[in-house]
Parts: C-alpha cells; structure tokens; sequence
C-alpha cells in the first residue's frame, strides 16, 4: 500500500517535469532536410543525402538544447522546398512560418564526392528568411568521418548564445551576400566538375560569418531561371542581379575554377547586384581539390573585409563626359561610372585630350557611395602660340622657355607631347644642342604617347645619336623605329639615311 | 579497478591524439598554397618576371609582359592580366597581342566599353586575327548589342573555320535575336567540328526544348550533355529539364 502512494507521489510529481519538457519554447526549434546529392554523379550513385540527414539529424537530437521536428511533421512543406528547388512553384514559397511548422530553423546541405572524398555540408538557416545562422561543412574519407567532424562542431559550437549573437544585430548594417555559382571553366575543369562542390563549399564558409548575413544558396538558386544559354569564354547576361537585388540581397559571388596538370585557380568576382558593378574580384592557386576548404576560407574571409571594412564606391561624374578615370595612377575606365574603390585616401586623376587634367585627393569611406563631379578645363593654346610666334621669330631660347613653361604647366595633356617634341626639333636643329635634344626626345618616347608622336620621338633619338657620334645606337633605334612603326613618316625620313 | 582506471585514462588521450591528427584548416592552407607555388603555370610566370629584369630593350619587356598576360589569361586572373597586358602596351603601344588581351581582360572586369576600345586597336593591327572579333563578339553581347556581336562572331569564324567556341556563341546571339534556323545550323557545326563539345548540345536542348518545341530533339541533347559532362554544376536541374519533358 505504501508502496502505491509512494509510486503515486512520483507520479504526481514527474507530470508538470514531463509537462515542461515539452516546453520548446527556449529551445533552439529546427527540422533537416535530406541533404542534396546530386551535386556528382558519384554521391547521387550512392543515394547518401537521405543517410547523411539521418546522421545530422540524430546529432542535433542529442542535444537537449534543440528540439527536432521529424521530416515527416513537415512533410508538406518539405516537398513544397523541392518544388521550389524544381522551379516549379515561386521562391518565396520556400520562406516557411515559423508558428505553423513549429520550427525556426532548418538544416539544409549537400553531400557530394570528389576524389574519392566525402565533402559534406551542413547549414542551418532561418526559415522566414532563409539566412544562415549556422554552417559547417567537412571532408573526409567515409562520410561517418566527415560527419563526425560536424558533429563537434554542432556540439562545441552552435548553442543559443550562439544564435542569439547571429541574430541580434540590426541587419540594416549588414552586407547581405550569397554565392551563385562557380563555372567549370578550363577543358579540364569542364570533365573534372568540381564547380558545384566548390560553390557549396564557399557557402558554407560564408555563413560563418556574424558580420554579413549569408542567404542561403539552395533558395537564391531558386530566384534565376537555370535554363539559361552558356556562352564560351564570357559568363552570360542572366538576370540574376535584378533577382537578386529585387529579393534585397545586394551581393553576389560567383567565378570560375580552372584545372591545369598539377594546380587548380580559383577566380572569384563579388557584384553589387543592383548596379551589377564589379566590386572585388581575386584570384586563388591550389595544388589539389584537397585544398578546396582552404581556398574558400581564405576567399570567403577577404569578402568578409570587402564587403565590411574595405570597399566603398566612387560615382563619378564629368563635363564633358567619356573622360578617363584614373585612380592612384591605375586606369579604372571611363566617366560616368561607379567604381568599387578601397577605403581611404587616394589620389584621383580624371583626364582628356585636349582638357587639362583634374588631380585631387578622395577619402572613400566603406559601404557608402561618394560622388564627385569634375568639370574639365579646356588647355588654354595662348602659351602653345607664343612659343610658336618665339619659332617663328627664330628666338630659340625664348621659344624653349615657353615650351619648357608650357610643358610645367599641362605636362600630363596630349599637347604637351608636341611641346616635348618642337622643343628636342629646335635643340637638335637650330641650337646643335644634341646631348639636351636626347634627353627632350627620351623623355618624349618614355611618355607613351600615340604611336605617330612616338615615332616621331625615336627619329628625334635616332637622329640626335648621329650627330652626337653613336652611329652604333643610332642603327639601332633606326632599326626598332623600321620594324615598329614601318608606315609612319618618321620611319620614311628614318629610310634615307645611309646607315 | 585497475582496467577500469586505465581505461578512463587512456579516453582523453585518445581524444587528444585524434584532435592533434586533424590537420588545421590554415595549415592546409598554407601546404596547398606552397603546392601551387611550384606548379609549372606559376614556375613560367616567375621565370619571366626574372627575365623581365635583364631585358635591355622595350621590344623585349613587351614581349615577356604579353607573355606573362597570356598566362594570366588562361589562369582566368583578371586582376594580373589587365596589369600585365597594360604594361605591355606601354612598352610597345603597337602589338596587337597585348591589345587583344587587354580587351579581353576588361570583359572579365565589366569594363565593356574599354574592351571595345581597345580590341579595335588590335584588330586595326591585325585584321585577320580571329580571337579579337571573338572576344569584341562577346563584349558586344554583354553590352546586349546582339546585331553587333553576331557580325563580330561571324568575322571570327571568316577568319578562323574552325572557331568552334564562335560558333557556339554565334548560336547564342541567334537564339536570342530569334533567328532559330541559324542558330541551330551554328550550334549543329560545333558538333560536327567537335563531337565532345558539351554546351552545344545544352544549347541545343535549351533551344529545342523552349524556342522551337521540339521535345525529343532537346531530351536527347540535354542527355548528350550530361553524358560528356556528368559532374557539371548544374546536373539536377537539367535531369529536372529532362524529366519535364518526359524523357
């Protein structure tokens, strides 16, 4: 009897425990997918998306801090995700409630084999959103050792505190990214495959990190129409920036990988996508796919500081447009344009022909647009002209001295190419001072000007080593002069001479 | 006692030598790095760059920065390309190569209309050097000129018959521009030209499949597709492709 009311006591006092260990309410509420692998042939062959989903699964049960949701509780909307994998019904249809699948999170990946290697990944994303909150992905001989790596990584490292930190800064401030796709791009990449495992793989890195929110790629996948044409040696004018900036995700990542006999480069290109601007693009060396984890580490922590720290934008404007932009010396195209610039100070030079050119300093601050606005002077002729008038005075000093001001003045323009070059005619013609009208010509070739000048500079060299007595170097520029600009003028006088 | 005791000594040890046996992801890194380091691609770049210090005249630092530039061209490194190839021309303003190449290169870097400019220049060198009207094809297309690139696609392969990749793009540009029956010719002539050259016949399947209705055409050159490229990105989808269309 006593023994009764004492099992009735326990009872009594195991059902509110009991009830309150259905209270998931603190817990982290999450399902898994089976995972896709159909990313190779050769882990589709083995069918181990669904076993792998089993093994994650199974981890995240024995913790109690989460609370899993059978795939069989959530089969609908499931087979609502495939769909929308399929492209058979819309993206957004991917975004699930939280309140009416009483789950938060879901755990999506891939398992794909390459080389005999198991590489799987495993993220966990959150289901109105579709960001990832937690991600890792592992390689390993047998698929229990890759997941078993997971598995530590689920226990060590994603608990609440964990989530809460992912998920409590303001995402206004946030870059938000995802990776698109990865071409095979070489002959030899093409056979191999490797671009689909890789771009997993990236994905995965990516959403280790607090400071950008990484929207998962199985749902920015689902935003582009796939049935797109390809085109060789260009990637092609799919929509995938409007699709994706539409969906508010303002970059992506996408590149290419190329396999030679014995190392694989990874190129990468990060785009704005609502302007479709290049922002950041690199390029990394492996020597084998083993490395494939490294390399996208090591990207996806400098897109991290790109994205974060490094890169702002310049928009840059000008009158007359069409004007090239040059940034710390660096060509980086043609006004208007909206260029990716690093943060800081930098010097900026927008130029012309015929203008005088803008120099000026720019402070770029990260993830702010600066614009600038440049309106470009015409180069004034007078002091051109007065040095032409000096010529044709026969005052050859004074006509030097305007030549020398003019070239002080508007040394960076086209016209002071002429300048250079009137002035090394007159010290080598009228003056006979050949070793000055070397030097003029030497630093009239060293210019880069347009060919025809350039041509003009080597006959002004070739000519001023004659009479200094350097019948040997002056055969020599005659020859580079010949066989460089054979159809210019220059060449043509270069022709008569007898050496 | 003494087994049991063992035993729960001997577990954190096991732990230990298993976690010291895995490899840090940096420390891979930096093997995998050096790996490639000696790879012989990056062994010709260093080679010049050591040439490029005892090259006395410009002709010949020009012709070790197209050199250089071509490399980087065919690693797909953007960033290098467009500096090396810069270079080049600065030392030899006159070479098509190192035109072409810089055209080529800001493609790859969205510079359109700097490609154009400058894949002029090489053909204004060269007319007849096909890879130029190629690449100013694809500029062209990216700057969504489809008459433009499809003329510039056809000068490459007047050029160049053999211009397999120009056919394939000429293709494209023809499927877009809705001129189907040529597309289909110049998809068809990659295949004759090379049986094994898989994005025709995905284009070939896309091209059946949603301009010209013809299912059992497209089933059967997706197929052809993932057979020469069965690992390719975007194998479930085209498997999906397939299904839709009943094969």
């Amino acid at each position: 009897m006593k023994m009764k009311k004492a099992r009735l006591i326990i009872l009594f006092l195991l059902i509110p425990v009991l009830l309150l260990s259905q209270d998931n309410s603190s817990k982290i509420r999450l399902a898994v997918t089976s995972f896709d692998d159909s990313i190779t042939s050769a882990s589709e062959a083995e069918k181990a998306g669904n076993a792998v989903a089993s093994m994650i699964e199974a981890v995240f049960k024995k913790q109690d801090r989460f609370y899993v949701r059978e795939r069989n509780a959530i089969a609908d909307y499931i087979s609502t995700l495939e769909k929308v994998q399929a492209g058979l019904l819309s993206p957004d249809m991917m975004k699930g409630d939280p309140a009416s699948l009483k789950v938060d999170y879901l755990t999506v990946g891939t398992v794909s084999k390459i080389d005999g290697r198991y590489e799987i990944d495993a993220r966990t994303v959150s289901i109105d959103r579709m960001f990832i909150v937690h991600a890792h992905g592992a390689t390993g001989s047998t698929i229990q050792e890759a997941v078993g790596d997971i598995e530590w990584y689920i226990k060590e490292k994603f608990t609440e505190d964990y989530i809460k930190q992912r998920e409590s800064d303001s995402d206004e401030e946030k870059s938000t990214v995802t990776v698109y796709k990865f071409r095979d791009e070489n002959e030899r990449a093409a056979k191999l495959g490797y671009g689909g495992t890789f771009a997993e793989i990236l994905n995965s890195q990516m959403g280790n990190f607090i400071s950008i929110s990484t929207i998962e790629r199985k749902y920015s996948k689902a935003l582009i129409n796939e049935k797109i044409l390809e085109m060789a040696g260009v990637i092609e004018n799919d929509d995938s920036g409007k699709s994706f900036s539409d969906k508010g995700i303002q970059y992506k990542v996408e590149g290419d990988i190329r396999v030679f006999s014995d190392m694989i480069t990874v190129n990468y290109r990060v785009y704005e996508t609502a302007s479709g601007a290049l922002v950041f693009m690199g390029s990394k060396d492996i020597g084998s796919t083993k490395g494939f984890r490294s390399v996208a580490w090591s990207i996806s922590n400098t897109v991290e500081d790109a994205l974060n720290n490094r890169i702002g934008t310049l928009k840059i404007s000008s009158q007359p447009s069409g004007a090239d932009v040059y940034i710390d010396g660096k060509n980086e195209g043609k006004t208007p344009s909206q260029i990716s610039v690093v943060r800081g100070k930098h010097n900026l030079t927008v130029k012309m022909d015929g203008f005088i050119p803008f120099k000026g300093e720019i402070e770029i601050q990260s993830k702010t647009v600066t614009e600038q606005n440049v309106v470009l002077r015409e180069v004034p002729y007078k002091l051109f002209e007065k040095a032409m008038i000096y010529e044709k005075k026969r005052d050859w000093e004074g006509a030097i001295a305007a030549y020398d001001e003019f070239i002080k003045t508007y040394g960076d323009t086209k016209e002071a190419d002429n300048a250079y070059y009137r002035k090394g005619h007159i010290e080598m013609m009228f003056l006979k001072k050949y070793g000055d009208a070397l030097k003029t010509f030497d630093a009239l070739v060293k210019r880069y000007p347009d060919a025809m000048t350039r041509a003009e500079g080597y006959y002004g060299l070739m000519r001023a080593y004659e009479l200094l007595g350097n019948r040997e170097k002056a055969v020599e520029i005659k020859n580079y002069l010949l066989s460089y600009y054979g159809e210019t003028n220059a060449a043509e006088e270069a022709r008569k001479t007898n050496y | 006692m003494k087994k049991v005791i063992f035993a729960v000594l001997l577990i954190p040890l096991l732990i230990f030598v298993i976690h010291c046996g895995k490899k840090d992801i940096s420390e891979v890194a930096e093997q995998e790095f050096k790996l490639s380091e000696n790879a012989s691609v990056n062994q010709e770049i260093k080679k010049l760059h050591e040439a490029l210090k005892t090259a006395e005249t410009d002709i010949a630092k020009a012709e070790i920065y197209t050199k250089i530039a071509s490399i980087h061209s065919e690693k797909g490194d953007i960033g290098s390309m467009i500096k090396s190839a810069t270079e080049a021309i600065k030392y030899q303003p006159n070479q098509y190569m190192s035109h072409y190449l810089l055209g080529k290169s800001y493609i790859a870097a969205g510079r359109y209309n700097d490609a154009v400019d400058e894949l002029n220049i090489a053909i204004s060198l060269k007319s007849d050097f096909a890879p130029a009207y190629f690449e100013m094809g694809n500029a062209e297309y990216k700057r969504y000129n489809y008459k433009e690139s499809k003329k510039n696609f056809q000068l490459a392969i007047k050029y160049d018959k053999n211009y397999i990749d120009a056919y394939n793009n000429l293709g494209v540009v023809c499927t877009l521009s809705g001129d189907l029956k040529e597309a289909e010719k110049n998809l068809k002539i990659c295949n004759s030209l090379n049986p094994e050259y898989a994005i025709a016949y995905k284009n070939l399947g896309i091209l059946y499949d949603t301009k010209m209705k013809k299912n059992a055409e497209a089933v059967m050159n997706y197929n052809k597709y993932l057979t020469l490229r069965p690992d390719c990105p975007e194998r479930s989808l085209v498997k999906l492709w397939i299904a839709a269309l009943g094969g």
